[in-house]
């Protein structure tokens, strides 16, 4: 069997360069006018969140207290691990291991289900114990941007699913999957603001 | 070095990255079952959003070397959003003042 040489493996990246090119788009354009407008969305939400800790900072000294902290630790780690998993599988495609990409891709869309039952599961923990959207301002802060969050990984893991079965019918293949990676882009950006309502929400005091 | 070898190397850095934003997802979580509020943890909090984002942003979505608009503009969000953390736990007056209809 014949080895291929560094040469022919444009795509296959090790540790990204530090060399921009002002062409290079990953996915397509489009994704980025989504992904850019959720950011926008979420930084709303963040802002709010600011304004309303400024005018109300006992409430939000106490209520990451009331929180369950381990739904949100491993809501967290779930994510981590299911933005690796998209990376690991374009990895994979790009490798020429369609099938080997499908599991992991399968793996990501694991964690997104996880992900939305954990967050189910502490929303009834948290109606357990007397918490609603009106119990304080904290927890209208709370209760809109998570579960606005939660919506993303619901509609993201669709995305996943449909880039899952692109490639299991060739659509795409190691030189030709711009879909894939714009699915793992809007993927890693849910993941990228749940970096910062965690800390936001059940950390900081 | 050959396809294998390439992928195998990409595939160990890509689990290095995972592990480091395990770890810190788990001090993150230290921090807010047992450290008191106060400034030190506030900015820790705020760094740790940094390089988490970092993480993901310059490894898992090889953004560093796409298009710089894209790139500038994804990671000041997080330097923004984190800087403003601290400063809202420093100045909340300022802002609630700020932010006060009369």
């Amino acid at each position: 069997m014949a080895t291929q040489t560094d040469a022919s493996l444009p795509e296959l990246t090790s540790p990204p360069k530090p060399v921009f090119d002002s062409k290079r788009v990953p996915g397509n354009p489009a994704i980025w006018v989504g992904i850019f407008s959720e950011l926008t969305e979420f930084a709303i939400f963040f802002v709010v969140y600011f304004i309303a800790r400024a005018h109300h900072p006992d409430e939000f000294n106490s209520g990451p207290l009331q929180l369950h902290t381990l739904a949100g630790t491993i809501n967290t780690l779930v994510l981590i691990t299911s933005s690796y998993f998209v990376v690991k599988g374009i990895y994979a495609l790009r490798a020429d291991q369609p099938e080997k990409a499908v599991r992991w891709l399968w793996g990501t869309l694991a964690c997104g289900a996880v992900y939305l039952a954990i967050k189910c599961l502490e929303y009834l923990w948290n109606q357990e114990q007397g918490i609603q959207t009106n119990t304080s301002n904290f927890f209208a802060v709370y209760y809109y941007t998570t579960f606005n969050h939660m919506l993303h990984v619901f509609w993201g893991s669709g995305g996943i699913l449909w880039a899952i079965l692109r490639i299991r019918s060739g659509g795409f293949t190691a030189t030709n999957h711009n879909g894939l990676i714009a699915a793992a882009c809007y993927w890693h950006m849910i993941d990228l603001a749940w970096i910062l309502i965690f800390p936001l929400m059940y950390v900081l005091r | 070095m050959n396809v294998t070898d390439k992928a195998r190397v990409a595939g160990r850095h890509l689990d290095r990255m995972w592990v480091i934003l395990v770890g810190l997802t788990v001090v993150n979580a230290l921090i807010a079952e047992r450290a008191e509020p106060g400034l030190v943890i506030t900015l820790v909090i705020a760094a740790m959003i940094v390089v988490k984002a970092r993480l993901i942003i310059d490894h898992f979505m090889e953004l560093k070397d796409a298009s710089p608009y894209i790139y500038y503009l994804i990671t000041a969000y997080f330097y923004v959003f984190s800087l403003l953390a601290v400063l809202v736990w420093l100045f909340p007056e300022t802002l609630a003042s700020w932010t006060t209809l009369r």
